[in-house]
């Protein structure tokens, strides 16, 4: 019983860094239709940049993460500007704008495997680097802190979304882009601001992420499929769901160490991940909304 | 062996698995992230039907290859019921999961993976080496430019430029796509059951997403859906790494090479989609451009 509630406890602590790149990921695909696979190299360069602040450079305080959260939604920007939009527009399709951001993945991750010296690196958060109990289980202060920190960003974010002219113009361009343009909605404006606030979401998962285990260049590459996974699980567009997603696929997937060898979490992950596109390609939140109506 | 000889045999299979990722891409607009793993599953069913049954090598290869298209079976067929995106994000799952498997099943050898294969034909010598891998890899461009030539090149065409009037004219788009992505994983897989026996040994490194990646680059920097595309993006992608040694960059090499590759694929589809041979024969706009 305790090594399962440790195995839900573990789980769940993987949702404060997977959670807000799922939320990020979810947005620019409501928006833009196109599943962002250079997010994973967002997180491996934010991981290298913030580990070359604070370590190598010896930055303190909240000013290194700041600067990263801001370079890596910037540059997830105008990678939506420069290129992804304008593939989308040229082909009619996201596939060939979702392969150039595997392409971005592997320049972003690998430059970023430079600055962490082709290795794993720890990072330290002062203060907050204690752990408390909680129901019997240990859990990271930072873990929690961050938790914390994504309700309250989800609740702006989604307080924004329904309720100002903004998130109007998002919904619509989610719901009908060609409508939305007609009807004045600036739709270039507003898919690039969800691809800005993906990139920073990210850099703060891979924040969150290398203090709570290390600093990696290429952790982004399998954990990108996990939040791919929840969102499918979700169903694309929504975004608050995809972070629930994230929590029942990381959930899952930690509890399967109980009867599985932990080395074969990708092949139940990934198993999971095909049993959804048969059973439930639109997501399993489509089917309990279907029920509702 | 001589280290340029050993290159030049490894870019000529390499070819081999990129002919077969063009039939997916190129000619009927799939995009497949795990051409490595039907490599893979080729070159390991390969190895054990040799070194555990003792099988024939033509039989073993033709086995592995076999395999490897029931795999895509397995991927493709969920995958194509939904939008095309899922089918890069089931194959590039795939990549992973076999990557997984080899490293952790026993009987694939796990992370130091199988060795003391038998060579193919009995043939050692590297130049015997290499002119055997020209002849497989041209049966394979031979097959690829016989089917592209064909009535089935014709439908993959259609289904790639518009899947409603292929349906209309009778074609069964999912099931063309089902084939063709078998035929694809099992020219990658026999190509596998030549690699295996030409290094002797192999293990789960030498099949990851990178290479997947690779392969990918190779087609969309020569040109999609041209056969001498195939060839020049090949020799480009190959000859890469190389001039990065000249050039004296250490052990940054395979950093810096999968750094350039990723860069490449961004700027090749964002400026010339139709990739070198595309540009050479003064074309700019990609076969899936609209």
């Amino acid at each position: 019983m305790s090594l399962a509630a440790t195995e839900v406890v573990s789980g769940l602590i993987e949702v404060s860094y997977l959670g807000p790149i799922a939320y990020g990921m979810s947005l620019e695909l409501s928006a833009s239709k196109m599943f962002d696979f250079g997010l994973a190299g967002i997180f491996g360069g934010a991981s290298s940049l913030v580990y070359v602040l604070t370590v190598t450079l010896g930055w303190t305080g909240a000013l290194p993460i700041i600067v990263v959260i801001a370079i890596a939604g910037l540059v997830n920007g105008l990678l939506y500007q420069f290129v992804y939009r304008r593939m989308i527009q040229r082909t009619g399709s996201t596939m060939v704008a979702l392969i150039a951001s595997i392409g971005v993945l592997y320049v972003l991750a690998y430059t970023g495997s430079i600055g962490l010296n082709y290795s794993t690196q720890a990072l330290s958060v002062g203060i907050w680097q204690g752990s408390m109990r909680v129901g019997g289980v240990s859990v990271p202060v930072f873990a929690i802190a961050a938790m914390v920190g994504l309700v309250i960003i989800v609740a702006i974010v989604e307080a924004v979304i329904h309720g100002t002219r903004y998130g109007a113009a998002l919904r619509a361009i989610s719901d009908n882009a060609g409508l939305a343009g007609v009807l004045g909605v600036k739709e270039n404006v507003i898919v690039t601001s969800t691809f800005v606030l993906g990139g920073a979401l990210t850099a703060l998962g891979a924040y969150v992420s290398s203090v709570l285990s290390e600093a990696a260049a290429f952790n982004g590459e399998q954990d990108i499929l996990l939040v791919t996974l929840a969102i499918i699980v979700a169903g694309m567009g929504r975004q608050k769901l995809s972070i629930l997603g994230v929590a029942a696929v990381a959930v899952v997937e930690a509890i399967s160490v109980l009867w599985i060898n932990s080395e074969w979490q990708i092949t139940v992950g990934f198993t999971f991940l095909v049993l959804i596109i048969v059973l439930a390609p639109r997501g399993v939140g489509a089917i309990f909304q279907r029920e509702r109506t | 062996m001589h280290y340029f000889i050993y290159i030049v045999t490894v870019g000529v299979l390499s070819l081999g698995v990129v002919f077969s990722l063009d039939l997916l891409v190129g000619r009927t607009g799939l995009f497949s992230m795990c051409q490595a793993a039907f490599f893979g599953v080729g070159a390991y069913a390969t190895a054990l039907l040799l070194t555990r049954a003792h099988l024939n090598f033509v039989l073993a290869v033709l086995i592995g290859a076999a395999l490897a298209g029931l795999v895509s079976v397995l991927v493709s067929v969920p995958a194509l019921r939904v939008r095309s995106d899922y089918l890069v994000i089931a194959t590039l799952g795939l990549q992973f999961v076999f990557v997984n498997v080899a490293t952790n099943v026993p009987a694939l050898g796990g992370t130091d993976g199988l060795q003391g294969l038998p060579k193919a034909f009995g043939i050692s010598g590297q130049y015997g080496l290499l002119i055997e891998e020209i002849v497989v890899v041209s049966i394979i461009g031979l097959i690829y430019y016989l089917l592209v030539r064909s009535s089935v090149g014709r439908t993959l065409a259609l289904v790639r430029l518009d899947e409603v009037a292929a349906s209309a004219l009778g074609r069964s788009v999912r099931l063309t796509k089902v084939v063709v992505f078998a035929i694809a994983a099992a020219m990658a897989g026999m190509v596998g059951g030549f690699y295996a026996s030409f290094l002797g040994y192999i293990s789960p490194q030498y099949f990851t997403v990178d290479l997947s990646l690779t392969y990918l680059v190779m087609l969309v920097v020569g040109g999609l859906g041209t056969l001498w595309g195939c060839v020049l993006g090949v020799a480009i992608i190959t000859a890469l790494p190389r001039v990065l040694e000249f050039a004296g960059t250490g052990p940054l090499i395979s950093t810096l090479a999968n750094v350039i590759y990723g860069g490449i694929l961004v700027v090749v589809l964002a400026v010339q989609p139709a990739g070198i041979w595309g540009a050479m024969r003064g074309r700019k706009e990609s076969l899936f451009d609209v």
